[in-house]
C-alpha cells in the first residue's frame, strides 16, 4: 500500500476523486500541503512512519520494522500520534530531539499530521462519498 | 524551554521555537499550505454553523485540545449554539443534538478514530441529512480541526482564555479570536 504518497490506492483509483469534485480548492490545498510537508523533512523517515500509521489505521503489517534507534524513536512517536495524540509523552518527544533539532521536529510533526490526516480521509471518503452518487437527497 | 505560542499555564512546551508555530506560516513551509487548506475549508460555508461547531468541538475532545474546546464559533452562537449543546457533544450518542448532528459526529469519529472501519450505514445516515457537498465540507473540516494534533503533541497550545472565547473567520478564511 502506498500510504506515503497519500494519493492513490492499489487499484489506481484516486480515493479523493469525488471529494475533489465537490471541494476542489480544499483537496488541492490538502495535496499541496502534503507535497510541501514531504519536502521539508526526511521523506524516507516520514514514509516509514506513515507505513506504520497506515497499518494501524487500515490494518495489515508495515513493510518493514525500524532498523535503528532513530527510526524506532520516530515510528514509536508516529504510532502514538495516530492512536492517541493526547497521550504522547515528554519522553517520546525527547527521543525525537536526540536525532533532530526542535525546528525540524516541528516540521516532521506537521508533515506527519498533513499526510496522516490525508490517509484517514482517503480511507473514509470512498464510502461516504461514492463516485456513483450525485447531489443531495 | 520557551517560545511564542507556548502555553502560559499547563504542561511546558516540548520544543523551543523562536517564533512559535506562526513562524512556520510562510512560503515553502507546510504551515502556509495548511493555512490555505484551512481557509478553503472555512470558505465552503455550505453547512449549518451548528453542525460545523459540533464537529469542531468533537475534534477538540478527541485530540484533547483544551484551547480549542474553550473556543466557540461566533456564527454558531448567533445561530443558537449554547453550553448545554457543547456539553452534549461529549456524549452525543445519548444526547438530543438530533440525527443530523449525530451523523456528522459519527463521520468525524470515523475519520479521527476508526477510518479503517467505516461502512455503508454511515453513508446512508449522512445522505439522509446532508448533500454530498456538505459531506465533503465535513471531511475537510475534520482535517482542519485536527491540526491541533501538532500543537497537542508538542505542547504548543495557546494559553487557555478565562472563559468561552468567540472564534470567527475573515473573508479569506483566516481565524479571528476575540
Amino acid at each position: 500500500m502506498e500510504a506515503s504518497s497519500g494519493s492513490f490506492s492499489e487499484d489506481g483509483d484516486d480515493p479523493l476523486a469525488r471529494l475533489a469534485e465537490l471541494h476542489p480548492g480544499g483537496v488541492a490545498a490538502l495535496r499541496r500541503a502534503g507535497i510541501v510537508a514531504r519536502g521539508c523533512t526526511d521523506a524516507a523517515l516520514l514514509d516509514l512512519c506513515l507505513d506504520h500509521c497506515d497499518a494501524l489505521l487500515a490494518g495489515g503489517d508495515p513493510p518493514r520494522a525500524p532498523r535503528d534507534e532513530r527510526e524506532r524513536a520516530f515510528v514509536e512517536f508516529a504510532e502514538q500520534f495516530a492512536t492517541s495524540v493526547a497521550t504522547v509523552s515528554d519522553a517520546q518527544i525527547d527521543a525525537l530531539r536526540e536525532h533532530m533539532d526542535d525546528i525540524d521536529v516541528y516540521r516532521f510533526v506537521e508533515a506527519l499530521y498533513a499526510l496522516e490526516l490525508t490517509r484517514r480521509v482517503e480511507l473514509v471518503a470512498p464510502t461516504v462519498l461514492p463516485r456513483a452518487t450525485r447531489g443531495a437527497l | 524551554m520557551s517560545g511564542e505560542g507556548a502555553a502560559a499555564s499547563g504542561p511546558a512546551p516540548r520544543v523551543a521555537l523562536a517564533h512559535g508555530p506562526r513562524g512556520f506560516v510562510r512560503d515553502g513551509e507546510p504551515g502556509a499550505a495548511l493555512g490555505a487548506l484551512a481557509a478553503a475549508a472555512m470558505r465552503a460555508d455550505r453547512l449549518d454553523p451548528l453542525i460545523t461547531e459540533v464537529v469542531r468541538l468533537r475534534c477538540a475532545q478527541v485530540h484533547d485540545c483544551r484551547h480549542c474546546a474553550s473556543l466557540r464559533l461566533q456564527d454558531a452562537a448567533e445561530a443558537g449554539f449554547d453550553e448545554p449543546m457543547a456539553a452534549a457533544v461529549l456524549r452525543y450518542e445519548d444526547s438530543d443534538l438530533g440525527p443530523a448532528a449525530g451523523a456528522a459526529l459519527r463521520l468525524a469519529d470515523a475519520i479521527t478514530l476508526t477510518p479503517g472501519r467505516v461502512d455503508d450505514d454511515l453513508r446512508g445516515e449522512l445522505a439522509a441529512h446532508f448533500t454530498d457537498e456538505q459531506i465533503a465540507e465535513i471531511c475537510l473540516d475534520v482535517v482542519k480541526w485536527s491540526r491541533q494534533k501538532v500543537l497537542v503533541a508538542l505542547r504548543l497550545e495557546e494559553p487557555l482564555p478565562d472563559g468561552p472565547t468567540a472564534l470567527s473567520f475573515d473573508a479569506d478564511g483566516a481565524p479571528l479570536i476575540t
